[in-house]
């Protein structure tokens, strides 16, 4: 019971050293025509960027040569909280004074968003239960993070012999360490290992990337009703939940996937913010931060992110030159903002991974090659293949959103190529594209590569597809 | 309205009071017998009908008078209830009307309700899936944490974790040989630390279950005494399942595994696989170095 409590008051901290930081990210609007961001969003982003810079804390207090303890834990989770009571308590007061102008129109809109809250409370508690009522039980969550945070735990900090041998028995010694910094910090409260209620952090982060999705819809469309109806589709892919492999496990494709779908969140709501007549320079200036700050802790949480990020980029690239050049130095400083926020996420993880052995690693990059390329271009049209029957043959199992994709896609074949939505366009054929060549280059059969990752992949793009379902749907015309 | 609502709640409560009469009042033994005689006859399944009953015991024991209570407050404020639900379906209704170019379109209408329609029928059924599913898992997991259960792991993989966990100290450093990947022993007989040198052509090979795929591994004698001092182990292990190195005349070699075996499995279980746990001392390593010819850095 103490256990609970405290893994229940730990994640409360870390959910509070987010909202702090949500607070002072989120655009404010200085007039009551511009869209503001609201409690969703601060709720929402807070909790994902919580577990991001408890990482990048404890990341940083190892490599200044401290060494964690519990003290130290208490502390951040001890700060956390108050932080987080006092940005809640400041926000929910404005929110107040703010009540006329964000109330809902209509008593039928109240019931309706009062049922989807209520569906949203009910997903959330399941996914926790349904998460705590397994252990970490699968290859990757035992055999790359949590071995690590049990390691990083016994032995107080992530400069230890262990972790830096090439033979010590871990899986890809390379790999991202938010995972199993924010387990660690999770152990250190309780004083023990329990790599059950340490799984706490998967099904919030699930809760975290449901907020903002609602936060962000209702910050860009006056249609709140549908907001709240995509949100309910986000929160309701199977393969996110309860398949187990998603939200429910200690796996990284999850948390890869709330952080990948916060970062295109807010690189769509820019492009979107940019289309408009008159942009507040305020929100065009934060958006970019915060979608950074979530690719950096995607790279932070699993190596995809690397690609993801570099995808981001080409996109958003593609996207301003052919819509914005008119204003392509102010869009350029944006993306360099993006750019740049990522680089400083993520710059003391790979002056920390330049020395940890690389055993078990793909070196995906060094294999990107014309050789190595051609010799695995057999592998291509079975991974396309094989992509495709994950994607619609089997959607009854994984869920309907690359179905719903395309039908948005063909519904709305016009709007379909606006920045905003061109944008997530390009970027999941660009994440699909990834897919594709690191099944050629990589040093396994493809069948076994791809085969047995594919869904999780996929799993963790699908937040972008219900994001570009719900912008084909969500019209000023209505 | 009113009346399709009241039905609807005469129709739970006709469902969830004596549901919930007969789960609270009946011992859940009962329901155990009643799986049981329904489960396949060995051992494993006659487990866990046994288990699941009780989950779906206290699962039904919690959902049913909560469903009661509901529909109890749902006649208490049936007019609101009523206004609710009518306010819930004006707004889909409304809100999934899809205008276009300032007019009714009623195909996108029809593609988007009935997008949301199975969408949102296919996420119940999974969530139902979902927690079946739990269901199931329940007699293995229960509320337990990975390192007292071991789970998703092969037998053997258990017996030697459990022995490694008995024989050797828990700061232990043990260099293991070996022919598997060994991340879930490594996992759980934290904080003893695991060295594994590995093979490279197993670097990227991923096994599969009952050592379908013979992963190629280093002996004893391809590491030079080098390496052995430099990984400094308090321990040896020798642990081979697969044909390729397996060595059927050492199978009793370590008398502390066998003694293991045998008293978890009785005293004339026989191994299968190699086992062999040897303590080493600062003057130990020497003797089992190989001969110059054979050694081999890793």
């Amino acid at each position: 019971m103490t256990d609970l409590i405290l893994i229940l008051l730990g994640a409360a901290g870390v959910w509070g050293s987010g909202l702090v930081l949500a607070q002072l990210l989120l655009p404010v609007s200085s007039t009551a025509s511009q869209p503001k961001s609201n409690l969703a969003e601060l709720l929402g982003l807070g909790l994902v960027l919580g577990f991001g810079i408890t990482a990048l804390f404890y990341l940083l207090w190892a490599l200044i040569g401290l060494r964690y303890s519990s003290g130290m834990a208490y502390i951040w989770m001890s700060l956390g909280l108050a932080g987080g009571v006092g940005t809640f308590f400041v926000r929910y007061r404005r929110l107040n004074q703010n009540a006329d102008r964000l109330s809902p129109t209509s008593k039928a809109e109240i019931d309706f968003r009062h049922l989807c809250l209520g569906l949203l409370i009910f997903l959330a508690m399941t996914t926790v239960i349904q998460t705590w009522m397994t252990p970490q039980r699968f290859w990757d969550e035992r055999a790359i993070f949590g071995l690590k945070s049990i390691v990083i735990f016994q032995e107080s900090t992530i400069l230890n012999e262990s972790l830096s041998h090439p033979d010590f028995v871990q899986y890809h010694p390379k790999y991202p360490l938010l995972i199993p910094l924010n387990e660690a910090h999770f152990y250190l409260l309780m004083g023990e290992v329990n790599d059950r209620w340490s799984k706490i952090m998967f099904p919030l982060l699930y809760v975290g990337m449901v907020l903002t999705f609602l936060g962000v819809l209702l910050r860009s469309t006056r249609q709140t009703a549908r907001a709240w109806l995509f949100t309910l589709m986000l929160a309701t892919v199977p393969s996110m939940v309860p398949w187990e492999y998603g939200f429910l496990s200690g796996q990284a494709d999850g948390p890869v996937a709330c952080f990948h779908t916060v970062a295109l969140l807010y690189l769509w709501s820019y492009l979107s913010a940019l289309t408009r007549e008159n942009p507040q320079s305020s929100v065009l200036a934060r958006l970019p931060l915060i979608a950074g700050l979530a690719a950096g802790m995607t790279i932070f949480t699993k190596d995809e992110g690397i690609a993801f990020f570099l995808v981001d980029l080409i996109a958003l690239s593609l996207v301003t030159v052919l819509y914005f050049r008119k204003r392509l130095i102010s869009t350029a400083v944006s993306i360099l903002q993006f750019g740049l926020t990522t680089v400083i996420v993520v710059v003391p993880w790979f002056i920390h991974r330049s020395q940890l052995p690389s055993t078990t690693e793909m070196a995906y990059f060094s294999r990107m090659q014309i050789t190595t390329l051609a010799e695995g271009f057999s592998a291509f049209f079975w991974a396309v293949q094989h992509l495709f029957q994950c994607m619609f043959l089997e959607a009854w199992k994984w869920g309907l959103q690359w179905w719903g994709l395309m039908l948005s896609l063909f519904a709305f074949p016009g709007k379909a190529i606006k920045p905003h939505q061109l944008f997530l366009l390009l970027n999941l054929l660009g994440t699909l594209s990834a897919l594709v060549i690191a099944g050629m280059i990589a040093p396994t059969p493809v069948q076994e590569h791809i085969g047995g990752s594919s869904l999780r992949f996929l799993l963790q793009i699908s937040g972008g597809a219900i994001l570009y379902i719900a912008g084909q749907w969500i019209c000023q015309e209505d | 309205m009113s009346l399709l609502v009241r039905t609807i709640l005469i129709l739970l409560l006709v469902a969830s009071i004596p549901g919930l009469v007969f789960v609270w009042l009946m011992p859940t033994e009962f329901f155990q017998s009643w799986m049981i005689e329904r489960a396949a006859p060995d051992q494993f399944s006659q487990f866990a009908a046994h288990e699941q009953a009780q989950a779906i015991v206290v699962l039904l024991r919690i959902l049913l008078p909560l469903i009661a209570i509901s529909t109890a407050a749902g006649f208490f404020f049936l007019t609101r209830v009523t206004h609710f639900i009518t306010h819930c379906g004006h707004v889909i209704f409304e809100q999934t009307l899809i205008n276009w170019n300032g007019r009714r379109d009623a195909k996108r209408t029809i593609l988007f309700r009935l997008l949301l329609l199975v969408w949102f029928s296919l996420g119940m059924v999974h969530f139902a899936g979902g927690v079946s599913r739990r269901i199931e898992d329940w007699p293995w997991y229960h509320f337990h944490a990975g390192p007292s259960i071991l789970p998703n792991i092969s037998e053997s993989n258990r017996d030697v974790i459990r022995f490694l966990k008995e024989a050797t100290e828990d700061d232990a450093r043990i260099l293991v040989l070996s022919d598997q990947k060994l991340f879930f022993l490594s996992y759980y007989l934290l904080p003893r630390k695991l060295f594994h040198p590995l093979h490279p052509e197993s670097e990227f090979v991923i096994p599969k279950e009952f050592q379908q795929r013979q992963l190629k591994a280093y002996r004893l004698a391809d590491l030079d005494a080098d390496y052995i001092s430099e990984i400094d182990p308090d321990y040896i292990l020798e642990y081979y399942e697969g044909t390729d190195y397996l060595e059927k005349d050492r199978l009793e070699e370590d008398p502390r595994w066998l003694q293991y075996l045998q008293n978890r499995y009785g005293y004339d279980f026989k191994p299968t696989y190699n086992v062999r746990l040897r303590k080493i001392n600062s003057d130990s390593t020497k003797s089992f170095f190989p001969k110059p010819e054979q050694r081999g850095t890793p």
